[in-house]
């Protein structure tokens, strides 16, 4: 690791010198400090003197956790996941992300099948009841709006005064399960020519979109569990297709129909909404794939530091190609880079968390966060980003973020 | 009876057990089966699709006259009389171009609209919309963008043949670049 000791700001300690610096300072902290009434001993809490209170049949967080929520965007189009009050690789469901484009269904699962036909030996129907009984596979895996980010996409040369949550809150990160979309497909028998399947689901705009039938036969599932539990409603109860690594919009929830075919149907989304402008002025479709992204979410825009000294930094990273190699952090506007310290499970298509010790010294400080996947996709800075689409394009925003601490530990988004 | 070699705890590293997207050997011989037969009306009713040959469109007319009226009526609101925009997005420009295309400047298959206007719109009252309505209403939109005439009839067999100015400028980066890095990611694992 690269020490970064001409740095004003503040900077990166090498491990053994942090735990150096780290054991003075504790030394001198831990004098016991005479108070001014006296020295009274520690009061017993009530909460040691009370009998609790009973369990819930359906648990909720602490009544003193209610800051914990998403930004439901005020069209109810899409909510916000408060990345920058978590930790950790895993969503709770209720504050899992979500996009809509009409609205949240009410689907009696008694009364919700799963068609597959088109170019296939059978035409075949599949209850909920009937799924339940497959294997079921999948992992622990992100889910991400392709639109996620998009502010910093669309701002000009001002980067947008927002926190964290309004910038990055579309993933989030679930253990998602349920039945191999391969095992069905062979079960309806694909016939030669099927290379496409459309996939449609059972919401009031009917969304669907195309995908190539090698992703589904890899490592699509159709998922009935969200982190132990069956899909909530906003997440396409009772099922939904989901394509690891792949942008949140083709993951169709309350998926209902699929029809394996040869070519796609340029539907909706795929025609205009989902699509990426470049420099001449062409449209790039079917981009499938989220690239390699990571962002410090604490500390973060909007935040303030309370005072100089140390701060662990915490971020997550995730690739919708694999795993996460590697993540540096620079608190210099990119001058020196510093190793982060990854933390496992390190998952293929997952959120990754990393951290790094960080000295704030009280001077301006530029945070950044770059991350490499096991193919080598890096992040490209925000300008580079830029350059590859036309002004205005804004889906598969993926560049270095940039957290700029002011002196008063103020922090804010900076290009 | 236990299925032979499916024993992946014993064969596996727990690492890899615990990646995301685990492609297991599992095939459908060893799962339960469960899939009925869909009968030939019920695969037709649930046929809905709209492709770009043409393929899926309805019997039924109309033209971009038929269209204006009920456009007035169940779009204007939302999307504005020349289709400028509001509420919902901008169907019509010309020069425009990223968050500021339109559908008659983005789409590349006026198939599409079709597909779309009769599935999703308008969005309170959905797939009401008869198909003569549907072929109308594609016409005023196809219209509006300069592409068809006042009068000119869209049926199953026309409406395939119109050309949106896109299909001369879009492309797929799944087959420019996706392809290949999928079938790299493959041979990885
Ligand atoms: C209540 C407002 C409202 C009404 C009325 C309405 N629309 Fe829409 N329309 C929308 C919204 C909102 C969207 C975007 C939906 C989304 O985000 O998925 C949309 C999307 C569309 C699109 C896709 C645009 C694109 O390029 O992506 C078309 C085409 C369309 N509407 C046509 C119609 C037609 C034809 C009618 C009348 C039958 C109609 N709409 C009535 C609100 C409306």
């Amino acid at each position: 690791m690269k020490k970064n000791n001409s740095k004003s700001s503040g900077g990166f300690l090498d491990r053994r010198s942090f735990i150096k610096t780290g054991a003075s300072l504790l030394t001198a902290l831990a004098a016991p400090s005479v108070l001014a009434g006296g020295d009274k001993g520690i009061k017993v809490p009530d909460a040691m003197l009370i009998p609790g209170a009973f369990d819930d049949e359906y648990g909720k967080p602490s009544g003193y956790e209610k800051a914990v929520k998403r930004l439901v965007m005020p069209n109810g189009n899409a909510a916000f996941t408060p990345l920058d009050r978590q930790r950790g690789i895993i969503t709770p469901p209720g504050l899992h992300f979500g996009a809509h484009h009409s609205g949240i269904p009410t689907i009696n699962p008694e009364e919700h099948e799963l068609y597959i036909h088109g170019l296939t030996e059978k035409a075949l129907r599949f209850t909920l009841e009937d799924l339940a009984r497959y294997p079921h596979e999948g992992g622990v895996m992100f889910l991400e709006c392709s639109g996620n980010t998009w502010l910093q996409a669309t701002s000009g040369e001002q980067a947008p005064d927002k926190s964290c949550a309004e910038l990055y809150g579309l993933v989030s990160g679930s253990e998602w399960l349920g039945v191999p979309v391969r095992l069905l497909l062979e079960e309806a028998g694909i016939k030669p020519g099927g290379k496409w399947v459309i996939v449609e689901g059972s919401d009031a705009g009917t969304h669907a979109r195309s995908i190539p039938i090698e992703k589904l036969l890899d490592d699509a599932i159709i998922a009935l569990y969200q982190n132990g539990e069956r899909l909530r409603p906003a997440q396409g109860y009772p099922m939904r297709l989901f394509l690891p690594g792949w942008e949140g919009n083709m993951n169709v929830k309350w998926v209902r129909r699929m029809e394996v075919v040869e070519a796609p149907a340029f539907t909706k989304d795929e025609s205009r909404a989902y699509t990426e402008t470049l420099p001449d002025g062409s449209i790039e479709q079917f981009s499938f794939y989220m690239g390699v992204k990571s962002v410090i979410t604490t500390p973060s825009g909007q935040q303030k530091l309370p005072a100089k000294g140390f701060y662990e930094l915490n971020g997550l990273a995730w690739s919708g190609f694999g795993k996460i190699s590697y993540v540096e952090v620079s608190d210099d506007d990119g001058k020196t880079w510093h190793k982060a310290q990854i933390h496992g499970p390190v998952l293929t298509k997952s959120l990754t968390r990393f951290t790094l010790p960080w000295q704030w010294s009280g001077n301006i400080a530029r945070l950044q966060s770059r991350a490499v996947d096991e193919f080598g996709n890096r992040q490209p800075s925000h300008q580079e980003w830029k350059s590859k689409y036309l002004d205005g394009s804004y889906n598969h925003y993926n560049a270095i973020q940039t957290w700029e601490v002011a002196k008063d530990g103020g922090i804010s988004n900076v290009f | 009876m236990f299925f032979k070699g499916k024993n992946f705890s014993a064969k596996l590293p727990l690492a890899l057990l615990f990646t995301g997207a685990f492609s297991g050997k599992l095939t459908a011989g060893e799962t339960p089966l469960l899939g009925k037969a869909l009968t030939v009306n019920e695969i037709k009713s649930i046929s809905t699709t709209v492709f770009p040959d043409g393929k899926g469109l309805p019997h039924g007319s109309g033209t971009a006259a038929d269209g204006e009226k009920i456009y007035a009526q169940q779009c204007a609101a939302c999307h504005a009389q020349d289709g400028s925009g509001g509420v919902g997005p901008k169907l019509v420009s010309k020069p425009e171009k990223g968050p500021y295309w339109s559908t008659g400047g983005a789409w590349p298959y006026a198939t599409s609209i079709f597909d779309y206007v009769r599935r999703a719109m308008p969005p309170a009252n959905v797939k009401q919309l008869s198909s003569d309505e549907v072929y109308a209403l594609t016409a005023y939109l196809l219209y509006l963008n300069g592409l068809v005439e006042h009068n000119q009839v869209l049926n199953n067999e026309t409406l395939a043949l119109i050309k949106m100015p896109a299909r001369d400028y879009v492309s797929s980066k799944w087959q420019k670049e996706e392809k290949a890095l999928f079938k790299k990611e493959l041979k990885k694992r």
